[in-house]
Formats: C-alpha cells, sequence, structure tokens
C-alpha cells in the first residue's frame, strides 16, 4: 500500500491555501504538481552541472551529457523500449505527434489513403492529421462512440482496410477518461500493414506501459503530466521506422558532416533534435520516473483505481439533482478523469465557484471541441485525480458541487 | 475574499437575474446592424441585433448568447445600457467600457443601469473576457 501522507508531504504546493481554503487540485489532466526531488533536480542541474551536452570535452559537459543520456536511458526502461536510442526528446506530446506527421506522413501517406482516429482524440492528435491529410488528399475516419464513451469495435473491420495506413488513438481520454483497448487496436492496424500511433500522454502518468507489449510504432507523451517540468515531452519510435524517416528539424547537434552545399544526419535519436535540447527539464523528467517508479506504477494505478470507483459512487448520488457524468461508470474501463455537466450551471461558473473553495477544475472544451459538442453540450467541467489525491477531495469536490446547485438554485448558500 | 467577492458575483445579484431572463431577447422587426462574437477558449458566444430610428439611434436590439452567467448577464445589461444610443455612442461606451474592466482605473458607468455590478468582476481576472464578450460583438456591428 501506499502512504498518502507522505506523498503529499513531497509536493510543496500542496500545502498552499486558495482563498483561504486548502487547495484540492483536481486539474491533473491539465498539468500535475511536482515533488520536490524534481525541483530540486533542475535547481541542482543549474546550480552545479549547467553545461551544452555532446560537444565539450571539459568537465561540466562531460557531466551535463551524462545526465543527458541518463535521463534518457531511464524513459526508455520506463515504457520497456528495446533501446534508449528510440527516445527523441520532443516538447510535449502536441509536437511529438506533428514531428510523426511531417516527417513519416509526409513521406508514405498519399491521394486516398485512410487515416483511422477516434472521436476522443485531442486537438493534438487530430490537428496534425486533418492537416495532413488536406495535404496529401489523404482521408480521415473515425471510429464510432458507444453511448458509455467507450469505443464501438462493431465495425472496426469495416474501418481498417488495405487503404488504412495510420492508426492513431489516444490511451486514456483526457476528457471522458476512457481506457481503449490499444493492443487490439495494434493488431487490427498491423493486420493491414497500418502503422498504430499511440497518445500516451494520460496513460503513462499514471498506468505501468510497455510499448513492446502494446506493440505499438510511435509513442508519444509530455513529461509535465507526469510530474515532470512543462517543455519537455517525448516521442519513441520503432527504430526501424524511424531510421527511414527524414528530419523535421535541421540545424545544430543533428548533423554527421557538413559543407557548404549539403550535410549528412548525425544517428537516431540525435537526428530529430536540431539544436542544444531541452538539458535541464530533460534531467528533471528522469527523476519524475524515478519518484513514480519509487512509487510503483501498479501501486499508483491501483490507488488511482480505488479513488475513480469510490468518486463514480459519489457522483451517482448527484444524479438526483441532474448532474450528468460522461464517460464509462466503471474503473476498469475509466482513468480518475470526470467530465461533467450541470443543468443551469455554465462550468466556467462552477469553475469559480469551487476556486473560492480552493478546490480546482478545469472547465471548457479540454481540447476536444467536437467531441464536448457531441455529447450535447458546449463545455463541461472536468476534475481529474492523482496520486497524490485523496477520498476526502472527492467528498469536498462533490459537496462544492452540491454547494453550487444550491447556489444558482435558489440562491442560498 | 473570494467568498465575498464571490457573493457579489453571483449570489441574490443583479448577475443571476439577467442570465435567468436574458433581457432583449425577442426577436425586432428589422435588422440595420448585427454583430457577433465568439471566445475561442471557451466557445461562449454572443450576438446583437439592432435597428435605428429615424435620429439614427437605436430603436430596437435583440441580444442572444450562449455561455456562462458572466457572459449572458453582460450581454442582457449592456443591450439595456445601449438602447437609445447612436453607434458612435456605443463605440465611445465600449472603448470607455473595456478601459475601465481591463485597467481598473475607474468605473464610469456606477450609476447608470445594471451594468455597474459587472465591475465586480474585476475580482475574478480571468473572467473579465467574459464580460468583454459584449463589446467585442458591438465593436463588429455592421
Amino acid at each position: 500500500m501506499i502512504n498518502i501522507d507522505q506523498i503529499r508531504n513531497d509536493f510543496p504546493i500542496l500545502s498552499r491555501k486558495i482563498n483561504g481554503h486548502e487547495l484540492v487540485y483536481l486539474d491533473n489532466a491539465a498539468t500535475t504538481h511536482k515533488p520536490r526531488s524534481v525541483i530540486n533536480s533542475l535547481v541542482d542541474f543549474y546550480e552545479n552541472h549547467n553545461s551544452n551536452v555532446h560537444r565539450g570535452v571539459h568537465t561540466l559537459s562531460m557531466e551535463a551529457t551524462d545526465k543527458f543520456e541518463e535521463a534518457r536511458e531511464k524513459i526508455s526502461s520506463f515504457i520497456n523500449s528495446q533501446t534508449s536510442q528510440s527516445i527523441i526528446w520532443t516538447r510535449n506530446a502536441s509536437e511529438s505527434l506533428n514531428i510523426i506527421s511531417y516527417s513519416w506522413g509526409n513521406k508514405n501517406i498519399g491521394e486516398g489513403d485512410e487515416i483511422l482516429l477516434s472521436p476522443m482524440e485531442h486537438h493534438s492528435n487530430l490537428i496534425p492529421w486533418q492537416e495532413l491529410a488536406r495535404m496529401k488528399g489523404a482521408k480521415i475516419k473515425f471510429l464510432s462512440l458507444n453511448i458509455d464513451g467507450t469505443l464501438d469495435l462493431s465495425n472496426i473491420d469495416e474501418l481498417i482496410t488495405q487503404k488504412t495506413k495510420l492508426v492513431s488513438i489516444v490511451h486514456v481520454s483526457n476528457a471522458l477518461g476512457t481506457i481503449n483497448p490499444v493492443k487490439e487496436l495494434c493488431e487490427k492496424a498491423h493486420q493491414v500493414g497500418a502503422l498504430f500511433v499511440l497518445d500516451g500522454a494520460q496513460s503513462v502518468p499514471h498506468m505501468s506501459v510497455d510499448v513492446q507489449d502494446i506493440g505499438c510504432d510511435f509513442f508519444v507523451f509530455s513529461g509535465h503530466k507526469m510530474m515532470g517540468p512543462t517543455g519537455i515531452g517525448v516521442l519513441y519510435g520503432k527504430m526501424e521506422i524511424l531510421e527511414e524517416m527524414d528530419p523535421v528539424f535541421t540545424g545544430g547537434e543533428m548533423v554527421l558532416e557538413v559543407t557548404y552545399e549539403k550535410a549528412s544526419w548525425a544517428d537516431i535519436p540525435m537526428k530529430f533534435e536540431a539544436g542544444t535540447p531541452n538539458i535541464a527539464d530533460s534531467i528533471a523528467l528522469g527523476t519524475a520516473v524515478d519518484y513514480l517508479q519509487n512509487i510503483g506504477m501498479e501501486n499508483i494505478h491501483d490507488y488511482e483505481k480505488s479513488i475513480t470507483s469510490y468518486a463514480l459512487k459519489k457522483f451517482n448520488t448527484l444524479e438526483s439533482e441532474g448532474v450528468t457524468l460522461f464517460g464509462p461508470k466503471s474503473s476498469d474501463q475509466k482513468g480518475a478523469v470526470f467530465s461533467f455537466h450541470i443543468p443551469n450551471i455554465h462550468p466556467h461558473d462552477l469553475g469559480t465557484i469551487l476556486d473560492g473553495m480552493g478546490i480546482a477544475v478545469r472547465t471548457g472544451h479540454h481540447c476536444a471541441m467536437p467531441l464536448i459538442k457531441s455529447l450535447g453540450v458546449s463545455a463541461t467541467a472536468r476534475a481529474s485525480f492523482y496520486v497524490y489525491n485523496t477520498m476526502k477531495e472527492v467528498d469536498t469536490l462533490i459537496d462544492g458541487i452540491k454547494s453550487a446547485i444550491r447556489y444558482f438554485g435558489d440562491g442560498s448558500n | 475574499m473570494a467568498q465575498t467577492s464571490l457573493d457579489n458575483l453571483y449570489k441574490n445579484s443583479i448577475i443571476l437575474d439577467h442570465c435567468r431572463f436574458p433581457r432583449n431577447s425577442s426577436p425586432i422587426s428589422k435588422i440595420d446592424f448585427s454583430g457577433n462574437a465568439i471566445n475561442p477558449f471557451c466557445g461562449d458566444e454572443i450576438l446583437f441585433e439592432l435597428s435605428l430610428n429615424d435620429h439614427f439611434c437605436i430603436e430596437e436590439i435583440r441580444f442572444e448568447g450562449e455561455g456562462c452567467a458572466i457572459t449572458l448577464a453582460s450581454g442582457s445589461m449592456i443591450s439595456d445600457h445601449i438602447k437609445g444610443m447612436s453607434i458612435e455612442e456605443v463605440s465611445v461606451f465600449t472603448e470607455k467600457f473595456r478601459l475601465d474592466m481591463q485597467t481598473n482605473s475607474c468605473k464610469s458607468f456606477h450609476n447608470e443601469s445594471d451594468i455597474f455590478v459587472l465591475y465586480d468582476v474585476m475580482a475574478f481576472p480571468v473572467r473579465i473576457k467574459c464580460v468583454l464578450l459584449a463589446c467585442s460583438a458591438l465593436e463588429n456591428l455592421h
């Protein structure tokens, strides 16, 4: 079992008061807080090891390079990549997906080809493919959604055909919490020779992910959603695919040999990492991985599952007040993400009222505009939990929602 | 702090009344000008339609909105406030009101109509854009 009090003590920001109340931070799908070790890692790098990487013979440069590459190794083993060369540093999951689209997509997608997505994709896993399809005359198809927010795979064999060149799916939906059957989808994609891209931004912080077991060709995620710093993300790709891809960005660091006329590319991963990389944040992301592994991904997943079960029960009691909870209703199919709608209270007003109680939730379309529209609302409120949240915070949220309903219902508090 | 401000903002306030019962929501006989604005971050939307009389002043106005209480109340209040103004006066109003809200330097309209309560929103900087969506719609009149 994990010790939540001990974990909470590792996060300095959790002792902050917001509007006179203890902070109840339920916006973890947007970004997570950082443990002291991650913050210290940034300070330690700049105070003791700051230097550029891969280009100096002096001590600091060697230390910085070692730490930077050690962080890559940590990420690699965290997702069970075959080799750390498959780990490319990016700014975030969005940039990783754009690199796949611009590099692999440009070369391999042609007129009439099909790209299959789910209807619950974050804009980051929708727009790069829209742009690619527009430029190439390719077609985007979408899987269907069951009423409970899970994917409907009954017509999958009609949707994945010989024309399908790429299937790109979110592992865990940031808007509904749905955990998708990605191994099955990956197999289906491979049966027709299509590549399978997996957006792990909301999965890798919360559960154990094994890219070899899933079999995905690409896996992308952002550091800041897994206790790491902002501005650092990861693109994992299978080596044989990365080998065939051209770099999207060119310049320093990513070359083997340069003349005034032309250049040849460095080996993977540096071929895709033009310019001085985000050294300090990469190293701190490695520290975040240490922190997560120290708790244990299985423990994190189990604990969050119990939060999900508890919160589902609690949300159930709000049904009589007209509150609609979107997404699956079972903790086996859903991460700890709760998107909901209350009649006659706009999510922004709810967000402001909850903030007055120290409760941070996200309101809006969660960068999934078409999905939110298909739910029949213009926006939802979303509470998303992490391993440092408590059952008591579920109660605080539910009480806050009830109080907001009274607020707007009859003006009493 | 926030609870007191929240009380100002929502509880028993004119804001909730405007949000629940928006003024000037009936269709008007003719449309001389219309303007809308969308907040791309939240999807809130406001539309104004208006007709002018022989003196080129607003005779009829219709307001339609989709969004949070602040957006809707602001649209409703402002639709009341600008009735009878010329298009030029509307433009002077939006400029002055926008400046008030954004700089917190002065409350130019504290006595004239319900819009004075919108100044309470300044305690919630992130929601000022909800108040000003109506101004953006009026700035788009054509």
